[in-house]
């Protein structure tokens, strides 16, 4: 108990050191819906040309909207924002060594501190998101039972953990090597199309759709979307979940093992 | 007229003018060699730091590339579903994708650091360094670093753009040499 406490603590130090940024958050928000208000206006085009009744890969234009809707509300709650850039500065400048020293773990420190930030960053950002579902509201869609809405925020909680993971283990490589930023990017780049954020991933050729269903990037936010909206049930459902959660074993073990690689090889002083 | 017409022994008033004339020009071109030559140096203070992380600048390339490809690869999986986007073609978009990375690599070259390290100028008070030099500071503050991983890219991007236009010529199948203009031209809302 006293070590849960222990955490609710670092989450709640995460909440106010992240709201000291809340002019910036709004603005991230607002900014942040122009390019998917943007893309939903592409796609009206598309349907547009193909008649409103026509569906592109089992979506109509509706699921569509709400497809993206739903990635921005997704972004809002589960995304990792600079969370990793924070981990690899610490390592760098030999900040960590204070939290080392500490009878606290630094996973799930930081854990607590990105729990804190999404908290800070949600409360901000929730009102330019619900204004733009308002105004979007003859597109949006709800899920398609009570079952699939506790489905996809159990899925989506474990999307948060799984984007969490991949971060920590990016960051840990600055143990390694001094600037981190380019390998971020790299990984964030396949995140990008691979989780499905910049289209729903039923538009790729099935094969290739196949070979990314092992990877661990649909799972971060495709999933949960093709729970809520039906195009995963039954067999394919509980195999996306167990999947899902294996991948994230998989990487909260790797981030631990390469953080105690790390450690062993890392000489800060002072700090 | 006889204002025009050029006397053989030029009062004293029209030497004089024709003298700062003279000065003028001189030191337009003065001032233009001196800066090519301040502008040189930054270059080559610019290469210096990239070479001295040389896996570094190949990995920015390589992140540059990557978007570059998300980019490229989103059009193509939106025109595995659909002919046109509003009248735009596959290669047209393709066109406009690459027109448009190449712009924004160029800025990215030349200008987009040096902006993203005025207010840290001013907050660490580095900026009266820049005062100091007997040189433009405006010049200074704009042009001062370069990035060539970035012009790597607009290669790429240019890459792009030439591939598209050819796609496009194929289609049209009219004067080879105009591409460029056949991709505008497929583009006007009034054809000929």
């Amino acid at each position: 108990m006293k070590t849960f406490r222990k955490y609710l603590y670092a989450m709640w130090f995460g909440v106010q050191m992240n709201l000291a940024y809340r002019v910036n958050f709004f603005a991230r928000a607002i900014f942040g819906l122009i390019p998917i208000a943007a893309v939903i206006a592409m796609w009206k085009t598309i349907y547009a040309g193909q008649g409103q009744q026509s569906t592109v890969a089992g979506y109509s234009l509706s699921e569509m909207v709400t497809y993206y809707i739903l990635i921005c509300v997704l972004d809002m709650l589960i995304a990792v924002h600079d969370d990793d850039l924070q981990i690899a500065r610490e390592i760098r400048e030999g900040t960590i060594n204070q939290f080392l020293v500490k009878p606290m773990d630094y996973m799930w420190f930081r854990l607590s501190m990105f729990t804190g930030g999404k908290i800070a960053y949600t409360t901000v950002a929730l009102w330019p998101l619900l204004t733009f579902i308002l105004l979007l509201k003859n597109n949006f869609q709800g899920p398609v039972s009570s079952q699939a809405l506790a489905l996809f925020v159990f899925s989506a909680l474990l999307g948060a953990c799984l984007q969490f993971f991949i971060s920590y283990t990016v960051a840990m490589l600055a143990f390694w090597v001094l600037e981190v930023s380019t390998f971020i990017f790299i990984v964030f780049a396949f995140e990008f199309i691979a989780s499905g954020r910049l289209f729903p991933l039923d538009l790729l050729p099935s094969p290739l759709l196949q070979i990314l269903m092992w990877s661990p990037f649909p799972y971060e936010l495709y999933l949960p979307l093709a729970i809520y909206s039906g195009k995963v049930t039954g067999f394919e459902l509980v195999r996306g979940l167990l999947l899902q959660a294996a991948w994230v074993c998989i990487m909260a073990g790797l981030a631990r093992l390469i953080m105690n690689l790390g450690i062993k090889r890392f000489s800060a002083y002072g700090g | 007229m006889a204002a025009r017409t050029i006397h053989p022994n030029p009062t004293q008033s029209q030497k004089t003018l024709y003298q700062s004339g003279l000065n003028l020009i001189n030191r337009f071109v003065y001032t233009l060699r001196r800066y090519t030559a301040v502008y040189a140096a930054l270059w080559k203070a610019s290469l210096t730091r990239e070479i001295m992380f040389k896996v570094n600048f190949l990995l920015w390339v390589v992140v540059e590339l990557v978007w570059f490809g998300l980019q490229v690869a989103f059009v193509s999986v939106l025109y595995l579903h659909t002919e046109e986007i509003g009248s735009w073609t596959k290669w047209q978009v393709m066109l406009l994708v690459g027109v448009a990375q190449f712009i924004q690599q160029i800025f990215q070259a030349l200008f987009l650091i040096n902006c993203a390290n005025l207010s840290d100028l001013v907050r660490t008070g580095k900026l009266d360094f820049v005062l100091l030099m007997p040189v433009n500071p405006r010049f200074l503050v704009s042009l001062r670093q370069v990035d060539p991983s970035s012009l790597v890219n607009a290669l790429v991007a240019l890459g792009v753009m030439g591939y598209a236009i050819a796609q496009l010529a194929h289609k049209d199948n009219r004067c080879k040499p105009c591409l460029i203009l056949i991709a505008l031209h497929s583009r006007n809302p009034y054809p000929l």
